[in-house]
């Protein structure tokens, strides 16, 4: 009786001081088993990161773009951004996830039980409880940390995990040398082509193109330049030479009229060709002073469309013995001669003779003339577009169909 | 309640049992073993083996050791049921009114012996199955309640097949056990001559009652389980579906039918006595596993393919068990299988693995 009134007292102490050891064994193991899975987590987002560097730096490496900057941005990022999901959901450990690995010790289910009955203060809990604790004591130190591993990554993702680190590391700090000059780009994805671009300058008539200097350096009439780049300045000259004889500089194809030019930011091949013309007044005279009817096949001054100009009216003055000169892009017209007023303006003049000329509707004025040599000029424009694999320009394109329709 | 005191009894009453055990059947650990742990959670036994090797001696021995009414009945094909169960027989009172009194069968007792069971056909087998799952008989439409406890243990010889009836999935379900009585090892042999030599009686003495088995069934159904140990047993008996949403591929590849829930109930119910007389407080995944040979051989329906490659039931056992274990990540726990179960498909006459 004395005996079970002794048992009676100590027993409530007891699993007073069981629940004590029980929570903290739980919470050492807990530790435990939390340092290991914030290391695993690391590691793993480490890796990760590692990975997505190295993915990022090779195709900045192969496409140029990125250098060190955006491969270790987003490495960082996501390793921090794997880490954190990891551990929340696959690392971090519960309560039956602890109590588990403390079983794996040979407890044989003993801690799952004991966590099961924790709430339960009957006489079966107790002596559940008390075997579970007894056991554990016997647990050798060994065991449990061969069990609760700080460092618990298998052999093979460990290798793995090193084997991305270095890559990672490797491949960003390529692409950094690439980006910074130290080391050629591969080049192997994007075309030379389309890597370059080619601005070609012409010529029209009696002049030249020269550079910004005004020294004759044939590279510039054909640059090659690199997509976006800016073109170097080029200037559209006439020689002394050729001056006195009246030639001057009338334009760009493109419109332009200022003789010196600056292409900027060119994305695309570009063809520009510098219009030069003769003032005839200044052409010398022959013979006995009568004047020459210069056109009386038509063609000599007769001054081709602009295939970049869509609209314009004019007409060749017409005069006897004189010259016209029609331009149909901007009307212009002048004519001489003995019976006519030099015209001005929107193909005003009122000069006799025969004159050539066109009209913007690619008629060929005077039906009897074959413009074969200003046909010729505007064929190989075509062609250098066509070189250039550029789209012929649709007036351009109409003038030589217009003009082999009118043949 | 459970007590510590009726803990300690429960164990010193194991040790007692197997003593006195030991004093008649020599060898034969796991089978005894087995049959005592499926006594004390309230099950019946089916042994198996060979003519010779002790199976009746170990029935009579449990009998006397359990001090309880012990019968005996010799299945043959000419038994009827009615020799099983008993039957209403015509009596005259003193006024010489005839009336019909219920004459109780070989199975009005508390430790069965069907000895040879296969040897009767299926209508006797029968006779026996509302005795094993209830507890009860009817006869006339008059259910008649046994003494608990009641257990029915019986024998079958696997090698000879003339003029047997093999049982039916029913009656097989209704066993918690199946046990295989292996030939005794060259020691064992030696002793049991020796100790045959010297006298041919049977010496163990009772050493518990009826009540205190009884005691013991109640003590051991206390038993926490935990919920994870539960589910890994019920996964263990669902794994054996062909066509479960948890089968495995050893069930998939050679079981035609799987095992009851009445195994899962076995399972847990056997393993928290096998936990009890480790000293264990609570069941662990290795009582599963051990406790899964003897639950579930009988209660898995072999297809053609098993049959073929001679895969024996113990063989796709241990496949489940592994699959099951890795699964639920408990490889830890796998418990060592029967040597039978360890055998490798000896011919493989039709083709595949």
């Amino acid at each position: 009786m004395k005996q079970e009134n002794n048992t009676a007292q100590e027993r409530p102490l007891t699993q007073e001081d069981l629940f004590r050891k029980q929570n903290a064994l739980f919470h050492k193991y807990h530790k435990r088993m939390n340092a290991a899975a914030i290391v695993s987590s690391v590691c793993f987002g480490l890796a990760i990161g590692a990975g997505t560097a190295f993915l990022f730096a090779l195709f900045g490496w192969l496409f140029s773009f990125g250098g060190v900057w955006l491969p270790v941005g987003t490495g960082l990022g996501a390793a921090v951004l794997s880490g954190f999901l990891l551990y929340f959901l696959k690392f971090r450990p519960t309560e039956a996830d602890v109590v588990r690995r403390i079983d794996s010790m040979g407890l044989e289910e003993r801690m799952v039980t004991m966590m099961e009955l924790r709430g339960s203060n009957s006489e079966m809990a107790a002596l559940q409880r008390a075997d579970a604790a007894s056991t554990l004591k016997n647990v050798p130190k060994q065991q449990v940390e061969r069990s609760f591993p700080f460092f618990a990554i298998g052999k093979t993702a460990a290798i793995v995990m090193g084997v991305v680190l270095v890559a990672g590391i490797a491949m960003t700090t390529v692409n950094g040398l690439t980006d910074a000059g130290a080391i050629p780009s591969p080049g192997i994805v994007t075309p030379e082509r389309e890597q370059f671009v080619t601005v070609t300058y012409l010529t029209e008539g009696d002049g030249e193109i020269l550079d910004a200097s005004g020294s004759d350096d044939p590279t510039v009439t054909e640059q090659i330049l690199s997509r976006g780049e800016n073109a170097v300045t080029v200037q559209a000259v006439v020689s002394p030479e050729d001056e006195e004889l009246g030639w001057y500089f009338l334009r760009w194809s493109d419109g332009n009229t200022s003789d010196t030019r600056t292409d900027l930011n060119v994305t695309a091949d570009l063809t520009v060709t510098a219009i030069f013309r003769q003032d005839e007044s200044l052409i010398p005279e022959e013979g006995d002073g009568t004047e020459i009817d210069k056109d009386t096949d038509g063609d000599q001054d007769a001054d081709a469309p602009n295939p970049d100009e869509s609209a314009g009216a004019g007409s060749g003055g017409q005069g006897d013995g004189g010259q016209g000169d029609g331009d149909g892009a901007h009307g212009e017209g002048s004519g001489q001669g003995s019976g006519g007023e030099e015209g001005a303006g929107d193909g005003q003049g009122q000069g006799q003779g025969s004159g050539g000329g066109w009209s913007d509707t690619g008629v060929i004025i005077d039906g009897s003339t074959d413009y074969r040599d200003v046909f010729d000029a505007y064929y190989q424009l075509a062609m250098q577009f066509v070189q250039n694999n550029q789209e012929i320009p649709s007036d351009l394109l109409q003038f030589v169909e217009d003009y082999f329709n009118n043949l | 309640m459970i007590t510590e005191q009726s803990i300690l009894k429960f164990s010193k009453q194991c040790e007692n049992i197997f003593a006195q055990i030991r004093r008649d059947v020599i060898g034969q650990q796991e089978v005894v073993e087995g049959t005592v742990i499926a006594m004390i959670a309230g099950g019946n036994v089916l042994l198996e083996g060979v003519p010779g090797v002790g199976k009746t001696r170990l029935v009579r021995t449990l009998g006397r050791v359990f001090d309880l009414p012990f019968s005996r009945i010799q299945f043959t094909p000419d038994l009827m049921p009615a020799d099983v169960t008993g039957t209403n027989i015509i009596v005259k009172d003193d006024k010489g009114n005839s009336t019909f009194q219920f004459q109780p069968g070989p199975v009005f007792s508390n430790i069965i012996l069907a000895d040879e069971i296969n040897r009767a056909t299926p209508k006797t087998q029968s006779a026996l199955l509302e005795a094993m799952q209830e507890h009860t008989v009817t006869v006339m439409g008059v259910s008649r309640r046994m003494n608990e406890p009641f257990f029915v243990l019986a024998t079958q010889n696997p090698v000879e097949q003339d003029g047997t009836y093999p049982l039916p999935e029913a009656q097989m379900d209704r066993f918690m056990f199946k046990l295989i009585v292996p030939n005794p090892s060259l020691d064992e042999l030696m002793s049991i001559v020796d100790m045959t030599q010297k006298t041919m009686a049977e010496v163990s003495e009772a050493a518990c009652s009826g009540e205190e088995l009884l005691e013991m069934r109640a003590t051991a159904n206390q038993i926490p389980v935990a919920e994870d140990v539960m589910r890994y047993a019920m996964m263990l008996c669902s794994a054996t579906h062909p066509d479960s949403e948890c089968a495995s591929e050893a069930a998939k590849k050679y079981i035609r039918l799987g095992a009851s829930p009445r195994a899962g109930q076995a399972l847990i119910s056997a393993a928290k006595v096998k936990a009890l007389m480790k000293g264990r407080y609570n069941v662990a995944y290795v009582d599963v596993n051990e406790l899964a040979y003897p639950v579930l051989r009988h209660r898995m329906k072999m297809n053609f393919e098993a049959i073929a490659e001679r895969v024996s039931p113990d063989a796709v056992i241990s496949m489940i068990v592994d699959e099951v274990s890795r699964r639920f990540g408990t490889d830890g726990a796998k418990a060592a299988a029967p040597a039978a179960a360890e055998e490798a498909p000896k011919k493989k006459r039709f083709g595949k693995k």
